[in-house]
């Protein structure tokens, strides 16, 4: 199981690492929107993506969006991650294709128990 | 100026007897950790001073209540336990009888150990996702002995931190709404549901007809007697097709319908 980790902050994707290798993943990382959608390419099967939301270049969002105007991705589960945590923001990134949306901050359990929540077979 | 191994045994033996929790020998950090602080707000010098004060015979309820919430575990996360939700879903629901066309009869929960409030709100969102008729019908009786854990619940207010522990974003959306920085659960669910401060040990239950009594995840702390006792008391105030749903780890020697879901016993 492949998963990609996208944000700008190195600690965040070392942290997001952790847990998800600790769960059995095979974690890759990238730290914008453009980076990710380049290593989705280069990874062909991929299962999961993290995103973060406020990045330089380009966005979680619009990532999310690119991702989701793909049909070769149209199986790979998104979760957003973002301090923008208020509901209209949540629903935005719910309409823009993310399966699920965790606010910073955030534990390490919890990432991990919404994971599971998204990928019950992981 | 007290002992502190005077003042553990004091506060062994009350969580024992008063709220049927058993700590271990090697749990005395627990004192220092949790009530140093409320000590501290009450103006005690030492944590010992505090708790044989507390445990007295006949102290004062603002003495002894915050010894209590502070002593009595809040591990608590939504939509705990998946294979839980998915036996009240398939088996359990289904074999009360209430969701036939035309029925029209009340449904009537009570679930203990209810912290703060993270399960019976799971709860309430489950039948309103699940079975939206049924949910109209449903009345929810949530009890714990933490009086302020109760108050928590039934503000229904949730931190970011307590809102990310199991609540998928969708849900978070749907039956939330902003309180400043933290989300509240919306009136409608919180409506469902009556909170109260009980102690499963020492008080009979709050009422008698329940098709459902939901007690996980707090048996554990008992000693077997009393864990026996607690059951049985339980199942006297189920209706005859009631069930009992625990932990499904903390096993009982009765026949389960699915792990942690108990018919009433005969």
């Amino acid at each position: 199981m492949k998963a990609l980790v996208v944000d700008d902050s190195k600690m965040v994707r070392t942290v997001q690492q952790r847990a998800l290798e600790s769960m059995g993943w095979e974690v890759v990382q990238a730290s914008n929107g453009e980076e990710g959608l380049a290593a989705l390419e280069r990874l062909g099967a991929c299962q999961l993506v993290l995103a973060d939301w406020q990045m330089p270049v380009m966005d979680g969002l619009a990532m999310v969006k690119r991702i989701r105007a793909d049909t070769r991705f149209k199986d790979v589960v998104i979760i957003m991650i973002s301090s923008n945590a208020v509901l209209e923001s949540i629903q935005e990134a719910l309409d823009a294709g993310a399966n699920d949306f965790v606010m910073k901050p955030f534990s390490v359990e919890a990432l991990k128990e919404r994971v599971s929540g998204v990928v019950p077979h992981a | 100026m007290p002992e502190p191994t005077q003042s553990w045994n004091a506060l062994r033996s009350f969580m024992a007897t008063t709220c049927g929790v058993a700590l271990a020998d090697d749990q005395s950090y627990l004192m220092e950790a949790r009530l140093s602080p409320v000590a501290k707000t009450l103006n005690y010098r030492t944590v010992d001073e505090y708790v044989l004060e507390a445990v007295r015979p006949g102290a004062p309820n603002r003495v002894t209540a915050p010894l209590i919430d502070a002593m009595t575990t809040h591990e608590t996360y939504w939509f705990r336990d998946t294979p839980f939700w998915k036996a009240l879903q398939e088996q359990v629901i289904p074999r009360l009888g209430l969701t036939e066309p035309g029925s029209n009869r009340a449904f009537t929960i009570w679930l203990a150990a209810c912290s703060t409030g993270q399960e019976v709100y799971s709860l309430t969102m489950f039948l309103e996702e699940n079975f939206p008729l049924l949910h109209q019908r449903t009345t929810i009786i949530a009890t714990d002995v933490s009086e302020a854990a109760v108050q928590q619940a039934k503000a229904g207010v949730y931190t970011v931190f307590e809102a990310n522990r199991g609540l998928s974003a969708p849900r978070l959306v749907k039956h939330f709404e902003r309180a400043g920085a933290n989300f509240k659960v919306k009136e409608h669910l919180r409506r469902k549901v009556t909170f109260v401060t009980h102690n499963l040990v020492t008080q009979a239950p709050p009422g008698v007809g329940f098709d459902l009594v939901l007690m996980r995840n707090v048996l554990i702390y008992f000693p077997e007697p009393t864990r026996r006792a607690v059951v049985q008391r339980a199942m006297g105030v189920m209706k005859p097709n009631g069930l009992l749903g625990i932990g499904a780890t903390e096993l009982l020697t009765l026949p389960s319908l699915s792990p942690g879901w108990y018919p009433r016993s005969p």
